[in-house]
């Protein structure tokens, strides 16, 4: 068994790709079931979202020269899935102009603006707001900023920037609500994007913060004079965020649901809308391919958040510990937090 | 449609004084948590808002539940001559939208949409995640290993998203709706009463039970489950409003069950009428967020009052 | 930090020793927890000379720790210094504002803690916390802090400092992170070290170092506290042993007269329970009761409820440190009459 952190890697990259395989085979098999297909779906005018149509007997044409009209489901899976490895997914069905790779390598970018813009927005947040909230447990401070946390939790994120546009657009006037020109399209959707994960990460924060203060080398510190801003930040916050970074997976995976729905909103042509898009209108390909790739993403960057968390935690990266996740608990000493 | 809650202190609590003889059936006598449950109620009740959440959500219920004999107008019944008119307009209270239907009226057929799809599917990931979780947690073995293989898959992936896939399966009609948020929604549950199951296992009224004669099934349904409720409990309540957004968000993105309105359609359905006519999007946005903020509360009432530790505050 | 002292009483040392290095006068600690107040430390004195040690004894709970930590304010948010003067090297500590007691704080008194494990911070290597405080202080710079460091580290007797200071706290032994931590105190050259029970979470064999180490402290000139329950490690080198009792002094008295011969009841009982040094035939009586709620304390002696000479209605009344011999004060009337 190989060991230490090459052994870590080699084991993580194949459950990565394991659960890929997984679940690849369970998209297909879920899309393989779905009953009607395309061009049968264009034939029946449906209600709210239309977009265009292209020629279906083309697009249909194209389909099945490709994966062959009688070829067994199992046999459509490999062929998708080689396809998938050299990059290649094929045409889609709704824009059978366009081939999937490059819609998605289109789209994806501006999907990547946006979450990343709105995880540096939350941390922004978060950050200031949970050291205070922990420094000041139970004051008032503490009690607001906690409650505008369990709002910010509560409503997904399409909800907060219905209100935002609400109040940008509608009453104020200032922000457009639709489009993707210039930076102006950007505010609105980060913002809103960027409350969930905030309110996640403040909270975090703080029972973090609140944990390490009743570390005694907080204590420690002070009686060696430390001064009191240098302590809180050099020993309490350091050590308060390293376990932060477990959180960003989870928080990951919603930001991901939540670009879906704001590009739904405000009409960004990212991947999310095109996911969408490609659900709506039963667009199979695109639809696979997009799902896919999103796993894809996840995955791999929650394993690079893992290895960064080796990282931050030299008891991990030391003592080959790789692979065990939880820093090691202190004690629960009366000794209290004396900050 | 994640977990919070924390097992210990309700299981904790049981009273297993009363393990006493057999009944008629041959089957011992079910140790009752006596006063626990009580208990649970009375903090629940002391803290103001969740109960106050509890009231309003209640009242949320019962509108749903006479909708249409509270509604003005039926949901499609549109009207030409008021299209787009505002608020306070002559029998349109709330205005209406770009079809002319009045919008207070597909207010409440909305709601009863959401409240409808929401407790479905919460109802069908319970029993999934209940019937899953005591085989696995009970039993162990294949069941056990399967299930956390898939969970393991699923962790990665964001359960909205796989509810849209599956909408796309299922087709757009009601029940595939709540069918499909359900579906995906019940592995943390599962995992949650897994955990549960496996933490009651070991308790001495267990053994008891099983010293004296009771059978597998008969200890984990009349044993186990009553004392691995709270907990379910709590997440099942926090299930709620999160399938009530899920809801919303499918039907945002088209998804949803035409022509039945539901709030997130007419959020879209506002966003292009916004300046001409906010109010459109104005009042579901408002009576969203209400009635998501309602049942948040009381879950976190529920969670505080099985968990007065409270550990994460 | 008003409240009347005690008379000031001229305990230990010899005669004719200069100035007492820290001199204690009444310190009163409450903490407030709800609507309760509870008297952690409640009018506790005593002197130590420089280059003495002193043992704080007593049972968990009885407020050692919260003294010391008083005298250094390093109280968590709920508890409140009401009384009594600290004079260290001529000032009232507790009359200090913070930036000043951050002077004094690792720099004139230093601190070592119970579990050398938890109070260094996992995440930094020997040498950021080495030498950290020395930069703060103005002592010296970083490359010299980590000379200094390194010398310190050998001091102590860890092999190799040069390659350890690169190390983080995980990767020492327990002995060797507990005199790391005293070598890091020491680095200040500190005119006093507290030392919090520096051997209870290390083995036998481990204490015996530290134990030795602080000696060695000691006969540097460094005044010692040591705080610790076990009176066998008080014996060890300590000159003067300090008995608390729910947050009271009953006893005070040097270290081998203690031994020998404890007068108030409580150290009696303590003595009496205490396996290291009893002889290995007489039985072992532990104290009968349980030690006292803080939030409920008795009238008068808070030892009362568990003492087999206890009179009433003399032991309702409050007992005061008083003189009983030559160094010696005891807080019990009954054993003053004798």
């Amino acid at each position: 068994m190989l060991g230490g952190f090459a052994g870590y890697l080699a084991r993580r990259v194949l459950r990565l790709v394991v659960s890929l395989i997984a679940v690849s085979i369970i998209t297909f098999t879920l899309l393989q079931l779905a009953p009607g297909n395309f061009a049968d779906l264009q034939r029946i005018s449906s209600g709210a979202t239309t977009i265009g149509s292209a020629g279906t007997e083309d697009v249909m044409a194209a389909f099945e020269s490709r994966y062959g009209a009688d070829i067994p489901p199992w046999k459509q899976y490999l062929i998708f899935m080689k396809g998938a490895l050299t990059w290649d997914f094929g045409p889609s069905y709704k824009y059978p102009h366009l081939e999937i790779q490059e819609i998605i390598a289109k789209a994806f970018p501006i999907s990547a603006t946006l979450a990343i813009l709105s995880v540096a927005l939350a941390l922004l947040i978060a950050l200031p707001v949970g050291v205070y909230a922990a420094l000041r447990q139970n004051s008032a401070a503490d009690h607001v900023a906690m409650f505008l946390v369990t709002l910010g939790h509560a409503l997904p994120g399409f909800l907060s920037a219905a209100f935002l546009v609400l109040l940008f657009t509608a009453t104020l006037h200032v922000l457009p609500s639709s489009g993707w020109e210039g930076p102006r399209n950007l505010i609105m959707p980060v913002l809103a994007l960027a409350i969930g994960p905030a309110a996640v990460l403040a909270r975090y924060v703080r029972s973090s913060m609140l944990e390490t203060l009743r570390e005694e080398y907080v204590t420690a510190a002070l009686a060696k004079g430390g001064p009191r801003r240098t302590v809180i930040v050099r020993h309490a916050l350091r050590n308060s965020l390293i376990p932060l970074v477990t959180v960003v997976g989870p928080l990951l995976a919603s930001l991901m649901t939540g670009t879906v729905f704001i590009e739904a909103l405000f009409r960004i042509p990212g991947l999310g809308l095109y996911f969408a898009t490609a659900a709506a209108s039963r667009d199979m390909p695109l639809l696979m391919g997009s799902t896919l790739f999103f796993a894809v993403i996840l995955m791999v960057t929650n394993l690079v958040v893992d290895l960064i968390y080796g990282v931050l935690d030299p008891r991990i990266r030391a003592e080959g510990g790789w692979g065990q996740r939880r820093p090691r608990r202190a004690s629960q000493q009366e000794s209290t937090q004396v900050l | 449609m994640g977990t919070t809650a924390t097992s210990e202190s309700l299981a904790a609590g049981v009273d297993t004084g009363a393990l006493a003889e057999p009944d008629q059936a041959g089957q011992p006598e079910l140790p009752r948590p006596r006063g626990q449950w009580a208990r649970a109620w009375d903090r629940f009740r002391a803290n103001r808002l969740a109960f106050a959440s509890l009231i309003f959500a209640g009242l949320l219920v019962v509108v749903a539940v006479f909708a249409p004999l509270i509604a003005p107008y039926h949901y499609s019944e549109t009207d030409y001559n008021a299209r787009l008119a505002p608020i306070g307009t002559e029998g349109h209270l709330l205005g209406t939208d770009l079809l002319g239907r009045d919008i207070a009226s597909r207010l409440l057929y909305g709601l009863r949409t959401a409240l409808t799809v929401a407790f479905g599917a919460e109802l069908t990931a319970l029993v999934l995640a209940l019937v899953v979780g005591l085989v696995a947690g009970y039993r162990g073995g294949r069941v056990e290993q399967v299930l956390m293989g898939f969970t393991d898959v699923m962790y990665a992936f964001p359960s909205y998203l796989f509810a849209v896939v599956l909408v796309t399966v299922l087709g757009r009609g009601l029940f595939s709706l709540i069918l499909a948020i359900g579906i995906a929604s019940w592995v943390t549950q599962a995992r949650l009463v897994r955990a549960q199951v496996l933490t009651l296992k070991q308790r001495e009224y267990v053994e008891a039970a099983r010293a004296m004669g009771a059978r597998g099934t008969t200890i984990a349904v009349r044993y186990i489950l009553p004392n691995a409720i709270g907990p379910i409990l709590v997440t099942t309540s926090f299930g709620i409003p999160a399938a009530i957004a899920a809801e919303a968000g499918l039907a945002l993105l088209g998804l949803g069950v035409q022509p039945i309105p539901s709030w997130g359609a007419m959020i879209t359905d506002g966003m292009r009428y916004l300046l001409a006519a906010p109010h459109m999007m104005v009042f579901p946005a408002l009576l969203f967020a209400l009635t998501l903020l309602a049942f948040t509360w009381v879950g976190d009432g529920l969670r505080d009052a099985f968990d007065p530790s409270g550990e994460q505050r | 930090m008003t409240a009347p002292t005690s008379a000031p009483t001229n305990v230990g040392g010899k005669a004719g020793d200069s100035e007492p290095l820290l001199s204690l006068r009444g310190l009163r600690t409450h903490f407030v927890r709800g609507s309760e107040t509870l008297p952690a430390v409640e009018g506790v004195s005593f002197d130590l000379a420089p280059g003495r040690a002193l043992a704080i004894v007593g049972e968990s709970g009885s407020g050692k720790t919260v003294t010391v930590r008083s005298l250094l304010r390093l109280l968590p948010r709920s508890a409140r210094i009401v009384g009594g003067e600290a004079y260290f090297r001529g000032r009232d500590l507790l009359a200090l504002s913070e930036r000043e007691m951050r002077r004094v704080r690792g720099r004139e008194i230093a601190m070592v803690f119970q579990n050398a494990m938890e109070a260094m911070n996992p995440t930094l290597t020997l040498e950021r916390q080495l030498t950290e405080h020395l930069v703060w202080h103005g002592v010296c710079g970083r490359a010299e802090a980590r000379e200094r460091a390194i010398r310190a580290l050998a001091d102590v007797g860890i092999p190799e400092p040069e390659r350890r200071i690169r190390t983080y706290p995980f990767q020492l032994s327990g002995g060797m992170r507990q005199r790391a931590m005293i070598a890091m105190a020491m680095l200040t050259e500190p005119a006093l070290l507290i030392a919090d029970e520096p051997t209870t979470a290390v083995d036998v064999t481990v204490q015996r170092q530290i134990l030795d180490l602080l000696v060695k402290v000691k006969e540097r000139g460094t005044g010692i506290i040591l705080i610790t329950h076990d009176l066998g490690v008080a014996r060890y080198f300590c000159d003067d042993i300090v008995v608390m009792y729910a947050g009271r002094v009953v006893e005070r008295a040097p270290t081998q007269d203690l031994l020998d011969d404890p007068r108030h009841p409580y150290s009696v009982g303590l003595l009496d329970s205490s396996v290291e040094l009893g002889d290995r035939n007489r039985p072992l009586t532990p104290i009968p009761g349980s030690p006292p709620d803080l939030a409920r304390l008795p009238e008068g002696c808070p030892f009362h409820p568990r003492c087999s000479m206890a009179e009433r209605p003399a032991c309702l009344s409050p007992q005061e440190l008083l003189p009983i011999g030559e160094g010696r004060q005891v807080a019990c009337w009954k054993v003053r009459e004798r």
